[in-house]
Formats: structure tokens, C-alpha cells, sequence
């Protein structure tokens, strides 16, 4: 069965090897072709991903171009109280996480189930096909999808309303009132990105020792115990990388999502930061002021992912 | 165990592709914007003319459009010709359409960015001038300018858009012809179906509307109308209308205008409460709804953006294969509360050019322009060869010999000819000829844009707007700072007030609005406007500098 | 194996529910489908649903004539398949000392990696960047930034450490070193995920766009997704290009930008759905672990 091993057994391990000399020599001879494999890896994050870094205190600095990076002139932390100070941000951060966390609540098991339903399927060929369709959905764009959502949601020509009409005589503003544009928002997100995101479970599953299930079914467990203590253990490490890394990520609404479902009535709970950055930065020009919104928000991600794996320890699942 | 892979594939994989980081890091690749030259052209030409031609380069834009055999946006018939016939070794740089933006800006923070852009947006032109990237222009032109200086000279409409808050030229502009962009058109045949008037008011604009909507105009039993569309673009042109526009010029000051917009605001509330628009207009994020509805006979009034060729080769075309008998017409503005006003017009002055500040050659740039001017340029651009793409016609306009060799050959080179001003060739540079009257419905809308250019270019009526939004002026950052936050929330509320029902009046969205604004301190805002109009307005291309060329372009028929 | 009626109901759930989303998937796209074969007034007047009305392939036409698709068809690929190779290599050879409890330094690398999930310099600094290491212009720049998505080097390191430790010891044993263990014993184990991440490589290089742009100033070099993106948006402007169309009506042709769309969805979208299963070989149920320990 595939589970990690544990992290104290590595530390354990370097602590005895500092105090025996040889072990140490045997240590560094041990890991002489690690590094060359490391090598090229490491060089790629120095220059592609730490270089570039420099470019974060731009948050610190009044940006224009002629000046570049470095000549811009510093103005402390003067961006990050002009953030602060607008009327809006608070709002905006509060929707920003409320709308992904919930995202994450609904989104994140989904691909799971997902995955364990494809697998428990026999017939191989209904298992490709539907496989096969469920990932379609991640190759359009959201300007599409967005037309999709309305063929199906809007007032006056949606379908479901033409329905309802039928039924209950009048049709539901959904896209109108905040708690049905929620959940079609969340919705469209999950149906979008199930299929491609279950992939990886997918790949996870294969990696299942398929005589644990015989075994199983041996001693009499049913489906569901079969899942319970097969299944789910067997995929659970990537479970809990996905879930640690998409905690990361908690106040990251996707733009193009939310500028194509949005709609001024829903405003209050729709204005996230992505919208904000949009409409500041990009169309705007103000570079350092969404520099700072970025850091803003990747700190508090930051924040969240070293206390996420902190959790994880406690169960021995951490990623380090 | 058997080994399936072999060790040393990996192993020699790995140290390849170190070796290939470490030669990346050290090969010298020139920098590919810096002018390399055209080198087969310069000796050529070089023993025509007196001095040799210098290196420059120049941005092209890209939309993917240039057919296969022609090759590339950078390299083909029309950049050799340029650089056959011009005064300058030109090395194009292709700039993507839709990212301009970002092009540019990381070209001239890496000190890559050619000498000469071509770019219509004022928000990625002004803060290059800002940071003082590009290049002040008087002196260059006093200098080596022979046409574009005779042109500054006879239209100083060109100099007065080309300089920026200092008091220099930065821009190269061109001459446009004025037409309308925005229109109201309705169905003729509904109105005389229900015997109804063309709408003088606001109000009757209502009341059309909601007979529209409710008295089956179609004649198909069913209540499937809708009255006037009002999503995106239409929506802009109702608020036109009602020239529910941020800032107007009132007793010769600029203030925010806020009542005007509770008067659209009421007009668009009773229109959606009484259900004589689509109660979706909202979601329908680029009018295609909107269009969608228009083309099928379903909506009786249609204020949109339009571009009226393109108008009558399809909307009008499919609305007369779907409803044969729909008569389609252009009607004046009517009059609301705050007046009757022209539509929006198009730019008559649109600055495309801009010159890089550390350009070498600045002379060679400015003879490029200066080529690039010339009425035969402009010709030979539009047109192509005379004799190989185009022949005289009958109308005494140049015709296309061949349209497929039109469409193969000339009609994709637009984007080089952002210095050209059509209208000086004021018989055969109009918009006009551009309708291909012998297909009737493309005479009909021949008819639409005439009737169009006699009731909307009107100079008895004034401007929506205090000018094109291109020549609106540059906010400084601090200001923009304030004012853009708070740009979504307001639209955002007048939305609300729309769909707010009973309970949510007009006057109440104005003054939670106003809340918003007075909240984020615009009365910055304001004050900045005020001064920029008693100081700095003079400078500017207002809406009577347009009048201006409006009028001189009429005269000259 | 004989099924229980719970089993049953399960099963027929199960099914039930799959192949409701399996078409809720299909019928948008056979929207799609059906808007890129049909004539521009029926587009227009919204009359499409799942069938061609007024079949035509003018949108495909229009797409491909003329246009330098094939040019572009190719470089995609070159990017595509250079790409995955480079990515995926340098990924692997990443993943797997990280996997290794004595590796020096594990901890700080991984926590160093995350990091940069997190942060970043932004366009200006990564072109910086690339212009100093002369790559610029070159498909290099494209490349050597994706090599290694810190995400799936995550990913296949713990699938990587998921690997029974027996195995690992067994060839150690028999005389393995690291470069071996790798090459025979890990990569054969970790098909599947190798198989996932090379698709994840596969869609990011295929759908490269932005990058493009920026880093490529040649438009010959331009993949199709540039390609298309750029037909799709330049039939959406209204007001511009009127210096071209001054002349007389050049389009004879009725295209929409909704049609144009369809179909430049459908051309980028084919070479992704075609891919696909042969991903979906390596997810055959436990097929990997088993046979490797019998």
C-alpha cells in the first residue's frame, strides 16, 4: 500500500550521521548524485524564479518604466495604506475569501468522488468515453461557459426558467438574487475543472495494489468498506498535497471566472481581488499598487499553507 | 530485477541539458527590436539617392490576418515597398493587437523598444509620455519635416492633439472623417403599423417603446416583443441620450453630473419594471442578445454602436432574410430633460504615433513620417498598385481589378496605414464608398448612414460628451488613484437602481451614489477638473474643435 | 465474483450519474460544434442548437485559408514536444532527490520551491531575465521557465515517496545506484503520474499564449494558439479596421465572429481530446504495482 514514510525517521537519521564521522563521509558519498540530478533543477529555480524576484519591492516603490525596477523612487509602505484606506478593500478581501473558500469546500472533493466513480466502473470503454468528456469542459474558455450558464439560468430565455414557468408559472432570477448566482458559480467552477482535475486521483488510483481489493472482498468487506479503507488511504497523500497547496491559493478567485458570471447586482459579494487588480492595474496602469495587493494575498496564502502542513505533521502526513 | 530503462539515458539527458542552461546563459543573441537594417534594400537605393538611408525601427501591428503566401506582418509586398520607396531602411517589429499594452512595456523597460510606435490607445501612450520614454517632437519636426510640418501648418487641429500638458508635440496624428458611430435606429414599419409618431421626447421615446412591446407590432399573437434594447453598447447610447455622462461643462466649468443620471436611471427602471426590455440585458455582456433579438424582428428601437458597412453586410442583411418586410431607420436623439444632442462622432484627430525617446535617428523617423503622409503613400496603401490591384472606375474612384487579388494582396495591410488621413482625398476617401450598391440591401443601408449623416451631424445640437473620449485628458496618478476604485462601484449602483424594483427609487440610487464618491473624496476629482478646464482646456481638442472639422468637412462637399 | 443488491444499486447509481455528466459535457459541445458548420444568419439570429443550419464550413475556411495555420500547426508542436521532453526530465530528476530522506537539504529546498509558488517577480523582471540570457525570440524563453511547475514536482515526488520502501531496498541490495534505481525501478513504478504530468505539460505548452506575445517578437515563430486567438479577437472589433473596408465591400463571404470562434475552438481543442486516451492507457487499474511484484 502506497503510504509515505515517516518524517522522523529522516531526522533521526541526519541528527546520528552528525555524530559519527564516517556515516557522514558515507552520507555525502550518498548524495553525490543526488546533487548532479539536483543540479539542473536548483540552477532553473535560481534564474527563472529567484531573479525575477527582485522585481516584489516594486510594492515598496512608486513603478515607472524609465526608472525601471531598481531606480523607481522607494515609498515604503505607502502603497499598502492606500490599499488599506480604500473604502472598498475590505469587502473586497472578506468576498475574495468567502467566495474561494467556499470554492474549496465544494470544489476540492468533487475530482475525488469523481475519480473513484470512473474507477469503480467495469466497463472500460463507458469508463474512456465518459473519462473522455468530463475533461472536455477545461479547454473552454469562460467567456463561453459564461454563455452557457446564462442559456441555461437566464431570466427570460435561460431553459431551466422556461421550465419553471411551465411548472410553477413564473421564472427565478437566478442570476439576480446572491445565494442562486453563488451556487452557479461554484457550480460552473466544479463542472468546468472536475474532469481535468480528477486526472491526477485517476493516476493515484492506479497506483493501488489491486490484491489489497481481493483480499478485501475476501474477508467480506463490501464497496463501501472496501472504499472506506482501500480506496481512500490508497490516494490519501495526494489528497493531502492537493488540499495543502489549494489552501495556498485561498484568496486567488481565478479572474475570468468571476468577470464573466459577475453582474453589478451581485456586486457586493462578486467584487474580489483579481476584479480589483484588473481594473487597477491592468486597465489603470497602477503597477505597484496591485503589486502590493499581490503580496498581500500571497502572504496570507503563504501563512496558510506552513499552517495547513503544520496540521498535516501532527498526522505525519506534512510535505516537509 | 531487469532493467527496462537504461541508466546512462538519463544520465548523458541530464548533462545535456545542463549544458544547454549553461550555453543559453552565455550565447549573445542580439537583442532582435535593435535595428538590424534592411540590408538587400540599402545598397539599391543607396544609388538613386544622395545620402544613404538609416536604420529605424518600426511597429506593426499583428492580428494574425496577413495571408500565408504573403508571408508575415513584418516581412511582405507592402513592408518592401515601403522600404523600397521610403526614405528609411525599415525593420518592422510586430506588436500583438490585443496585447499591446504589455508589448510595449516590457520593450521599453528592457530599453528594446523600436523608434517609432504606432499605438491609438491613450492610456498606454500617455504614461510612456508621463515617464518621459518618448521623445518631444518640435524640434525634430522644425528640423527634417517637410509635408507633416505643411500639414501642421494648414490643419492646426493636428498640433493642437499631437501636444501633451508640457506644451510639446509628442504625437503624430491623422485626419478622419466625422460620422456618426452611435445611432438609434428603429422600425419604421411598426411605427406605421401601430400608427405611431418617430419620438420627439424621452417620454414618447417611453411610450414607443412600451407600445412595442405590448401592441404585438409583429402581428404574430404573441406578447414576444421587446420594446428597446438596452444592454452594453445600447445601454451606453440611452445614457447618451440622456447625456448621462461624468462630466459635463455647465456655466463654464466642468462639474459631475449626477442628476441626468437619475433621469436614465427612472427611463431604464420603468422600462424594466414594465418588462419593454429584456430583464436579462444584464448578463448579456457583449449586446449579442441584444443583436440576436434585433436580426429575428423581435425588438422595435435599437440604439447601438455601429459600423455601418459592417451593419448593412449582416445585421441589416439577416434582419431582411428573417423579416422581409422590417424597415429599418436612423432617428434623431430625442429630447430629454438635460437637451437633444448629436451622437458620439468618430475621432476627426486620432494621434497614432509616437517616437522613442533614445532613437538614433530621429531624422530618418521623421522622413518615414513624412513619407508616410503623402497623399500617394496613403493611395497606394489603400488601393494598391495602380494597373495591378486597382483601375479608375466609372465613378472616377479607383476600382478593384480583381477582388480576390484585392483580398489576397491589399486588403490586410490596414495597420500600416495608421498615418494615413483618408480625408484629404475628400472624393474618394469616404466612408461612403464603401457600400457596394448593387446589392440592395447594402443600398438600403447606403440610404440608413446618408439619412444618418444629415440628422446626426447636426451643428445646431450639441456634443454628448466634452470630447472623444481619446482627447479626454491624462488624470494624474494620484488623482487616478482615487478615481478608479470607485469607478465600478457607481456603475455598479445605477445598475442596482435599475433592478431594484418599487422600493429602490431613482433618487435614492443617485444619492447612494453620490455617497460612494463623496466617501472616496471626489471632490478631488472634481476640483482637478475644474482646474485643468480653466487652465489647460484651451490646449485641448474639445468638442467644438470636432464641430470645427465636422463643418469643414461639410463645407466641402 | 457475484454482486450483492447493494452492489447492484450502486452500480446502476453510479453509471446513472456518470453518464448524466458525460452529457452534460457533450451538449455544449455539440453547440459548438454545430455553431462552427453553420451559415452566419442562422448564428446571428440564434436559430444553432445541436445541428448545423445552413451547413456550411466558410468558418473553417476562413480559419484556414490562406492563413499561415500550418506554419503555426508546426511550431506548435516543436514547442509542445520539445517542451514536455525538457519539463518532464528535469522534473524527475528534481522530484527524486527530494524523495529521498538523506538527501541534504530536503526540508529548505522544499520550503524554498513553495516559496516560489507564492511570490513572483511579474512580467517586467522574468523579461529582464530572458532578454540577459539572450533567449529572447527564441522558443527557449518558452521552455526553460516551464521546466519545472513547482506543482507537479510535488506531485510526483509523493508519488515518488508513496513507493514501497521493500522495492527501493531490494535493488539497493542487488547493487543499485541512485541513477539506476531511478531509471529501472521508480520511473516504471510511477507510469501513471508520469503519464498525468506529461499531459499537464502537454495543455500548458500547447495552450501557451501570453508567453508567446511577450517573449516572441518573430510571428513566424507564433504557435496556433496565438494564431487563432488573434483571428477570434480581431473578428470581434467593431470600429477599427475601417481604413481597409473604405474600399469597396471586400468580404462577399458572411462569416460571424461567434462561427470564427466555434470553429477556432474546435481546431485548438482536437489535438487535446485526441491525446487523451492514450493517457488513460496508464490509468489501468493497478496494472503497474501488480505486475511488477509478481
Amino acid at each position: 500500500m502506497a503510504v509515505r514514510p515517516s518524517q522522523t525517521d529522516a531526522m533521526s537519521e541526519t541528527r546520528t550521521s552528525n555524530r559519527l564521522k564516517p556515516s557522514t563521509v558515507r552520507l555525502i558519498k550518498q548524495n553525490i548524485p543526488l546533487m548532479i540530478m539536483f543540479l539542473p533543477g536548483l540552477l532553473f529555480y535560481i534564474i527563472f524564479k529567484y531573479a525575477p524576484m527582485g522585481g516584489i519591492i516594486i510594492a515598496f516603490k512608486d513603478f515607472n518604466l524609465r526608472d525601471g525596477i531598481f531606480g523607481s523612487p522607494w515609498v515604503g509602505m505607502d502603497n499598502f495604506v492606500q490599499l488599506f484606506n480604500q473604502a472598498q478593500s475590505l469587502q473586497i478581501i472578506r468576498n475574495s475569501f468567502m467566495i474561494s473558500i467556499l470554492g474549496l469546500a465544494v470544489g476540492f472533493p468533487v475530482p475525488i468522488i469523481l475519480a473513484i466513480m470512473l474507477n469503480e466502473v467495469r466497463k472500460l470503454w463507458f469508463k474512456r468515453v465518459v473519462q473522455t468528456l468530463v475533461y472536455l469542459p477545461h479547454f473552454l474558455s469562460w467567456v463561453i461557459v459564461g454563455g452557457i450558464v446564462l442559456s441555461l439560468f437566464a431570466l427570460e430565455s435561460g431553459t431551466i426558467n422556461r421550465w419553471l414557468e411551465g411548472i410553477i408559472g413564473e421564472p427565478y432570477p437566478f442570476m439576480y438574487e446572491k445565494v442562486s448566482w453563488l451556487i452557479i458559480y461554484l457550480g460552473s467552477g466544479v463542472w468546468k475543472e472536475m474532469g481535468f482535475a480528477a486526472i491526477i486521483y485517476l493516476a493515484a488510483l492506479a497506483g493501488i495494489d489491486p490484491h489489497l481489493y481481493e483480499a478485501g472482498s475476501i474477508d467480506g468487506a463490501n464497496k463501501w468498506q472496501q472504499m472506506r479503507h482501500i480506496t481512500i488511504p490508497g490516494i490519501s497523500t495526494t489528497i493531502i498535497l492537493l488540499l495543502i497547496l489549494s489552501v495556498g491559493k485561498v484568496m486567488d478567485v481565478g479572474f475570468d471566472q468571476i468577470y464573466n458570471l459577475q453582474n453589478a447586482v451581485v456586486s457586493d459579494i462578486a467584487n474580489v481581488i483579481s476584479l480589483y487588480i484588473y481594473q487597477i492595474g491592468i486597465l489603470r496602469g497602477q503597477y505597484s499598487l496591485t503589486a502590493a495587493m499581490g503580496i498581500f494575498e500571497n502572504l496570507v496564502g503563504l501563512v496558510l499553507i506552513l499552517l495547513a502542513n503544520y496540521i498535516a505533521r501532527r498526522f505525519n502526513q506534512g510535505l516537509w | 530485477m531487469k532493467n527496462t530503462v537504461n541508466p546512462w539515458f538519463a544520465r548523458i539527458a541530464s548533462l545535456l541539458l545542463v549544458s544547454v542552461l549553461l550555453l543559453a546563459g552565455c550565447s549573445q543573441t542580439p537583442a532582435p527590436a535593435e535595428p538590424e537594417g534592411g540590408t538587400e534594400t540599402d545598397e539599391e537605393t543607396s544609388v538613386n539617392t544622395p545620402e544613404a538611408k538609416k536604420d529605424i525601427s518600426v511597429t506593426v501591428y499583428d492580428r494574425g490576418s496577413v495571408p500565408a503566401a504573403e508571408g508575415t506582418i513584418e516581412d511582405n509586398r507592402w513592408s518592401k515597398w515601403l522600404n523600397e520607396q521610403g526614405p528609411a531602411n525599415v525593420k518592422f517589429v510586430a506588436v500583438p493587437r490585443f496585447e499591446s499594452q504589455q508589448k510595449l512595456n516590457v520593450l521599453f523597460a528592457s530599453s528594446s523598444a523600436p523608434d517609432l510606435i504606432f499605438e491609438y490607445a491613450p492610456h498606454i501612450k500617455n504614461p510612456l509620455i508621463d515617464q518621459g520614454l518618448l521623445m518631444p517632437l518640435d524640434d525634430v519636426i522644425e528640423e527634417y519635416s517637410t509635408t507633416y510640418k505643411q500639414m501642421l501648418e494648414q490643419y492646426p487641429a493636428l498640433k493642437k492633439v499631437g501636444t501633451k500638458a508640457d506644451g510639446k508635440i509628442y504625437e503624430f496624428a491623422r485626419l478622419a472623417e466625422v460620422y456618426p458611430i452611435h445611432a438609434l435606429l428603429i422600425r419604421e414599419d411598426w411605427l406605421k403599423k401601430l400608427d405611431l409618431q418617430v419620438p420627439q421626447t424621452t417620454e414618447d421615446l417611453y411610450e414607443v417603446a412600451k407600445a412595442f412591446a405590448e401592441n404585438d407590432p409583429d402581428g404574430n399573437g404573441e406578447k414576444d416583443t421587446y420594446g428597446i434594447a438596452i444592454s452594453l453598447q445600447s445601454g451606453q447610447v440611452v445614457d447618451q441620450i440622456f447625456q448621462a455622462t461624468r462630466w459635463v461643462v455647465k456655466d463654464g466649468t466642468v462639474t459631475r453630473n449626477w442628476d441626468n443620471f437619475t433621469a436614465v436611471t427612472d427611463f431604464k427602471k420603468r422600462l424594466f419594471d414594465e418588462g419593454i426590455i429584456d430583464k436579462d440585458f444584464l448578463n448579456d455582456k457583449n449586446g449579442a442578445k441584444a443583436k440576436q433579438d434585433f436580426v429575428n424582428g423581435k425588438v422595435g428601437i435599437y440604439p447601438l454602436q455601429i459600423n455601418w458597412v459592417s451593419f448593412a453586410q449582416n445585421e441589416l442583411t439577416t434582419l431582411k432574410k428573417n423579416v422581409p418586410d422590417a424597415v429599418v431607420t436612423p432617428i434623431p436623439y430625442p429630447k430629454s430633460p438635460a437637451g437633444q444632442f448629436n451622437p458620439a462622432f468618430s475621432n476627426p484627430v486620432q494621434a497614432t504615433a509616437v517616437v522613442n525617446a533614445s532613437t538614433k535617428n530621429p531624422d530618418a523617423v521623421m522622413k518615414y513620417i513624412d513619407f508616410l503622409v503623402k497623399p500617394e503613400t496613403a493611395n497606394t496603401l489603400k488601393n494598391g498598385i495602380e494597373g495591378e490591384h486597382w483601375k479608375v472606375g466609372a465613378s472616377g474612384c479607383p476600382e478593384p481589378v480583381s477582388m480576390d487579388k484585392r483580398k489576397a494582396e491589399v486588403s490586410w495591410n490596414g495597420d500600416f496605414q495608421m498615418m494615413s488621413s483618408t480625408i484629404l482625398d475628400t472624393k474618394c476617401g469616404k466612408l461612403e464608398t464603401g457600400f457596394n450598391l448593387s446589392d440592395p440591401v447594402q443600398k438600403e443601408g447606403f440610404d440608413m448612414y446618408k439619412k444618418a449623416m444629415q440628422i446626426y451631424t447636426d451643428p445646431s445640437k450639441p456634443y454628448v460628451e466634452i470630447t472623444h473620449p481619446e482627447h479626454m485628458p491624462q488624470l494624474p496618478e494620484d488623482i487616478e488613484a482615487i478615481s478608479g476604485p470607485m469607478v465600478k462601484p457607481i456603475d455598479d449602483m445605477f445598475i442596482k437602481g435599475i433592478l431594484g424594483g418599487k422600493g429602490y427609487t431613482a433618487e435614492q440610487t443617485t444619492k447612494d451614489a453620490k455617497d460612494i464618491w463623496d466617501k472616496g473624496n471626489g471632490k478631488m476629482i472634481e476640483d482637478w477638473f475644474k482646474q485643468w478646464y480653466e487652465q489647460d482646456s484651451g490646449n485641448a481638442f474639445l468638442a467644438k474643435d470636432i464641430y470645427e472639422v465636422m463643418e469643414q468637412q461639410q463645407s466641402q462637399k | 465474483m457475484k454482486s450483492t443488491l447493494g452492489e447492484k444499486v450502486f452500480y446502476g447509481v453510479n453509471y446513472f450519474v456518470l453518464l448524466l455528466l458525460g452529457l452534460s459535457c457533450l451538449l455544449p459541445l455539440v453547440h459548438i460544434l454545430a455553431l462552427s458548420m453553420s451559415d452566419a444568419h442562422a448564428i446571428m439570429s440564434g436559430k444553432v442548437s445541436f445541428r448545423p443550419v445552413g451547413f456550411t464550413m466558410e468558418s473553417f475556411q476562413s480559419l484556414f485559408q490562406g492563413t499561415r495555420i500550418l506554419d503555426s500547426l508546426k511550431n506548435s508542436i516543436v514547442i509542445t514536444v520539445v517542451g514536455i521532453t525538457l519539463a518532464m526530465i528535469v522534473t524527475i530528476l528534481t522530484a527524486y532527490p527530494l524523495a529521498r530522506k538523506y538527501f541534504i537539504g530536503r526540508r529548505f529546498f522544499m520550503l524554498a520551491f513553495l516559496f516560489t509558488m507564492m511570490f513572483g517577480g511579474g512580467t517586467i523582471p522574468n523579461y529582464l531575465i530572458m532578454k540577459a540570457l539572450g533567449i529572447i525570440n527564441t522558443y527557449w524563453a518558452l521552455w526553460l521557465p516551464a521546466l519545472v511547475n513547482t506543482y507537479n514536482l510535488l506531485i510526483l515526488r509523493t508519488f515518488f515517496l508513496g513507493i514501497p520502501e521493500e522495492v527501493e531496498d531490494a535493488a539497493r541490495i542487488d547493487g543499485c545506484g541512485e541513477w539506476r534505481l531511478l531509471g529501472s525501478i521508480i520511473l516504471p513504478l510511477s507510469l501513471p503520474v508520469l503519464a498525468t504530468l506529461t499531459l499537464f505539460n502537454a495543455v500548458g505548452f500547447w495552450n501557451s499564449f501570453l508567453a508567446v506575445l511577450i517573449y516572441i517578437n518573430d510571428t513566424q515563430l507564433y504557435n496556433l494558439t496565438v494564431l487563432v486567438q488573434n483571428m477570434i479577437q480581431s473578428q470581434s472589433v467593431l470600429q477599427e479596421v475601417v481604413a481597409s473596408q473604405m474600399m469597396q465591400s471586400d468580404d462577399t463571404a458572411q462569416i460571424t465572429p461567434e462561427g470564427i470562434k466555434a470553429a477556432g475552438i474546435i481546431t485548438l481543442m482536437a489535438p487535446m481530446v485526441i491525446v487523451y486516451p492514450f493517457v488513460q492507457k496508464y490509468f489501468v487499474k493497478g496494472a503497474l504495482l501488480g505486475s511488477v511484484k509478481g
